[in-house]
């Protein structure tokens, strides 16, 4: 049942209006692993996931996820989307939504059972909020509100986790506790594609990178990718800091 | 089809393109500062002020009228602002709270002295165009409508304005926070672009009644965004297309036998519709 | 009449208390279909569906030649629904932005109400078509079949909130959430812009126009500032709809009518009231919140050890 590849896309073009944000994007994902997608502001990274995900529609090509069209396997895929777009004054609490990670298999009218709640619970313990969970959302910390809606995908079960920015703004013992949370999540053969904005991390934390700038650069395992050329390809000219991130890994891997 | 017009009439088209015109300024900037809703709002709570003055004053006059209108006006926004503020109710519901109150106690006022007042709520919302002719004032000799003039007065003040204060009009509607850290009295500016839009919002409501005004305010705004990226552009269109719509109004009223303030509504309506068709565009 | 031979006969009539039963079912009903509309800041949409039926109640009227409140009702929905959809296009089509289309929509189509109602007055044999009921409603006049069409409203947009319940908060909420779930986000709101339609025209005999748009916006802020739970703040605010209508008619049938001629439009006292209740609400919430404010020295997110 576990198709090897999780996310696989081929063609793909994305534009708003005139504007084409992303054209020709052909990459195939495999299950099992953490993949960061790079590149610089406005390179189409989150328009990338959206597009995947059917929130924005495509202009030409298509994606499948474990083989299947996004209508077809929404059972399986969570999204933790930047967290920008909320209310926050909205009167729900933090268990809420966590639970809200478990409507998609519960479907229409049916209400959430005490096993939903269980797992809702659990999930909050996995990113350390639990005693937060009677607190309505707006109450709480920027990071503690990335944390809950982690904690929403978490619930869902899913077998693909797409991310955006999950460590923009947050201090670095939280994200190492949520890179704990996907290195669990990939023993458990789950894959995690997430948008990455910092590139010294990504070789420490991720397995595959999908370097992009409107168009793929390189798609493959870290140490193939992360090379000079491809990085030069990708940031198209800002090189000090890259130089020495290069020389970096590559004195870490000699 | 030219058809000819009487004095009268041609009193009543005049004033209602005058009209047109004065609200179409400060409505590009209302829109622009998405506040047109604001508009909307205070035309429906000038009821409470027109009820208030005739309260106090026991009398009908005109003056006593305007000036309790702009009180409510002003009223209602900054009691929305600051109820929205205060208590953390969004924007759209503190306005909807304002001037649903202020309506309400101005239709109870006018009720409970409907023998001392001779006002009717329906026609401060719908306006008595067709009226224009008959309340005139003397000057220079000749027998003038007294909303025209006053019409015309706002409507060189809102040009004199704009024009005197455009640079600051242009940064406090586009940028207000920058305009802040640069040294303008930001609150100052909104409050008198929100000054002159009630006044020329309750010198309307004869012409065209409260709610109306929020079609040749808004309509004619919308219009001149759509066709063009410039703002001395769109601050100019929207005049101008208050204008035609008016007349094209006045004109179609008369044809149908209808209501003149309604019928300018619909054509600004339609005038609306024929731009989103050329010139809108799929975001 | 005087105040207490009003209050006798408003306490045994039996009209008293079908028109009290069916305003208080409105007031429940705009209740929660307001929580929903108010927290995804569409509280003001509500204002152009009430103005935008005019012209659909005179077409209605115009089609039919009948005025009896079925009719009316449903040309009030389509013309509400139609203005729905006109802001939606302009605010998806467009680089107006809601505000402006909702206010050029309540505007323009008003507009063209009352230029249709002044046609029909003007047709030979045209009456008044009694524009200022319209507008500020009078729930005192309404008949018996009339309140069975109001109920009958209430009461299924109250089974369809109670069965789409968690939809609804899901869409308000976060939609593009929704939607990656997998739910048909825009029938969903289509659904329930169909829901509020139905009850501002339901309102529309009782209110009147113009405050119709308060039923929706004062209860469920009233209910908010009491509550931080959805499902909460949803009962409450219908339970505190239904309250303000009810004390709206009951004054507006007792206060004697030579005070005021003609009697009291029941509109403007429901929205007094709800002010009223809505200040108290404020108010009572910030002495609450002084007089536990010693207590609250320890600001108990800091101290859990969460490191963000």
């Amino acid at each position: 049942m576990n198709n090897p590849t999780a996310l696989e896309v081929s063609n793909l073009r994305v534009a708003y209006g005139q504007k084409p944000a992303l054209w020709d994007i052909n990459l195939s994902i495999p299950s099992g692993t953490l993949t960061a997608i790079i590149g610089p502001n406005g390179a189409g990274k989150s328009t990338l996931l959206k597009s995947v995900l059917g929130l924005i529609p495509l202009s030409a090509g298509h994606a499948r996820i474990f083989g299947d069209e996004i209508s077809k396997s929404r059972n399986r895929t969570a999204y933790v989307p930047q967290t920008e777009s909320v209310d926050w004054d909205f009167p729900i609490s933090v268990l809420d939504v966590a639970l809200m990670g478990r409507y998609g298999k519960l479907g229409w009218f049916k209400r959430p059972t005490s096993e939903d709640k269980r797992i809702a619970q659990r999930s909050l313990e996995m990113v350390g909020i639990q005693d937060l969970a009677s607190r309505q959302i707006g109450q709480l910390s920027g990071g503690q509100q990335q944390r809950a809606f982690l904690a929403r995908a978490l619930a869902s079960e899913a077998d693909l986790y797409l991310m955006d920015e999950p460590f923009a703004g947050i201090d670095a013992a939280s994200e190492a506790a949520i890179i704990e949370i996907m290195r669990d999540l990939r023993k458990s053969g789950k894959t995690v594609i997430t948008v990455h904005h910092d590139l010294q991390t990504a070789s420490d934390y991720f397995d595959w990178i999908v370097l992009l700038n409107c168009r793929l650069i390189a798609s493959g395992p870290t140490a193939e990718v992360l090379t000079p050329e491809n990085l030069h390809n990708t940031y198209g000219g800002r090189l000090t800091i890259l130089d020495r991130v290069n020389e970096a890994n590559a004195t870490r891997t000699s | 089809m030219l058809v000819s017009l009487s004095a009268d009439e041609l009193w009543v088209l005049a004033t209602c393109a005058v009209c047109s015109a004065a609200c179409a300024v400060p409505g590009v900037f209302l829109m622009l500062s998405r506040k047109s809703l604001l508009a909307d709002g205070i035309s429906h709570s000038a009821l409470a002020g027109i009820a208030m003055a005739f309260l106090i004053s026991g009398t009908r006059n005109p003056l006593y009228m305007l000036i309790g209108a702009i009180i409510s006006g002003l009223l209602t926004s900054w009691g929305s602002s600051e109820l929205a503020k205060r208590a953390h109710i969004k924007p759209d519901a503190a306005l909807g709270i304002v001037f649903t109150t202020l309506f309400s106690i101005g239709v109870i006022i006018i009720s409970a002295k409907a023998r001392q007042i001779d006002l009717d709520p329906g026609c401060v919302l719908y306006g008595v165009p067709e009226f224009i002719p008959f309340h005139t004032s003397r000057i220079f000799d000749r027998d003038i409508p007294t909303s025209f003039i006053w019409l015309s007065g706002i409507l060189i003040t809102n040009l004199v304005l704009c024009s005197v204060f455009w640079k600051e009009l242009k940064l406090t509607t586009f940028d207000p926070l920058l305009a802040t850290t640069l040294g303008f009295n930001v609150r100052a500016i909104n409050d008198a672009i929100l000054f002159v839009t009630t006044a020329t919002i309750v010198l309307s409501f004869e012409a065209l009644g409260s709610i109306l005004v929020v079609a040749v305010l808004i309509a004619p705004a919308a219009c001149a965004y759509l066709i063009s990226n410039r703002l001395l552009t769109v601050v100019i269109l929207a005049p101008l297309i208050g204008i035609v719509s008016s007349v094209l109004g006045f004109y179609g009223a008369l044809a149908l036998n209808t209501s003149v303030a309604g019928m300018i509504a619909v054509v600004t309506g339609g005038v609306f519709v024929l731009c989103m068709s050329r010139w809108s565009r799929r975001l | 009449m005087d105040l207490s031979t009003n209050i006798v006969s408003y306490l045994t009539s039996f009209n008293t208390a079908t028109v009290l039963v069916g305003t208080a079912l409105l007031g429940f009903a705009c209740g929660i279909i307001g929580a929903f509309t108010t927290l995804r800041d569409r509280a003001l949409v509500g204002d152009c569906v009430a103005h935008a039926s005019l012209p659909g109640i005179c077409l209605a009227f115009l089609l039919l030649r009948d005025r009896s409140f079925l009719p009316l009702f449903c040309g009030a929905i389509c013309s509400g629904l139609l203005s729905v959809w006109c802001i939606s296009f302009i605010r998806s089509r467009s680089k107006i932005k809601s505000d402006s289309a909702i206010a050029l929509t309540l505007s323009c189509f008003f507009g063209a109400g009352i230029a249709l109602s002044r046609w029909i007055q003007n047709l030979p044999g045209g009456s008044a078509a009694g524009l200022d009921s319209f507008i500020l409603g009078k729930a005192a006049s309404l008949s018996y079949s009339d309140l069975a069409t109001i109920s009958f409203v209430a009461l299924l947009t109250v089974s369809m909130t109670i069965l789409f319940f968690k939809e609804f908060v899901l869409i308000c909420f976060d939609r593009d959430f929704a939607a990656v779930q997998g739910y048909p986000v825009n029938l969903l709101e289509i659904f329930l812009m169909i829901l509020m339609c139905l009850c501002v025209a339901a309102g529309l005999p009782a209110v009147g126009a113009v405050l119709v748009v308060a039923l929706l916006i004062f209860p469920p802020v009233t209910a908010r500032i009491w509550s931080e739970r959805i499902r909460t703040v949803v009962v409450l605010s219908g339970i505190l709809g239904a309250l303000c209508c009810v004390c709206g008619v009951s004054l507006s049938a007792i206060i004697p009518s030579n005070y005021i001629s003609g009697g009291l439009p029941t509109g403007p006292i429901i929205v007094v009231c709800a002010a009223l209740l809505l200040s108290a609400s404020l108010i009572a919430k910030a002495l609450i919140r002084l007089i536990n404010k010693p207590t609250n020295q320890l600001d108990q997110t800091t101290q859990s050890g969460d490191l963000c």
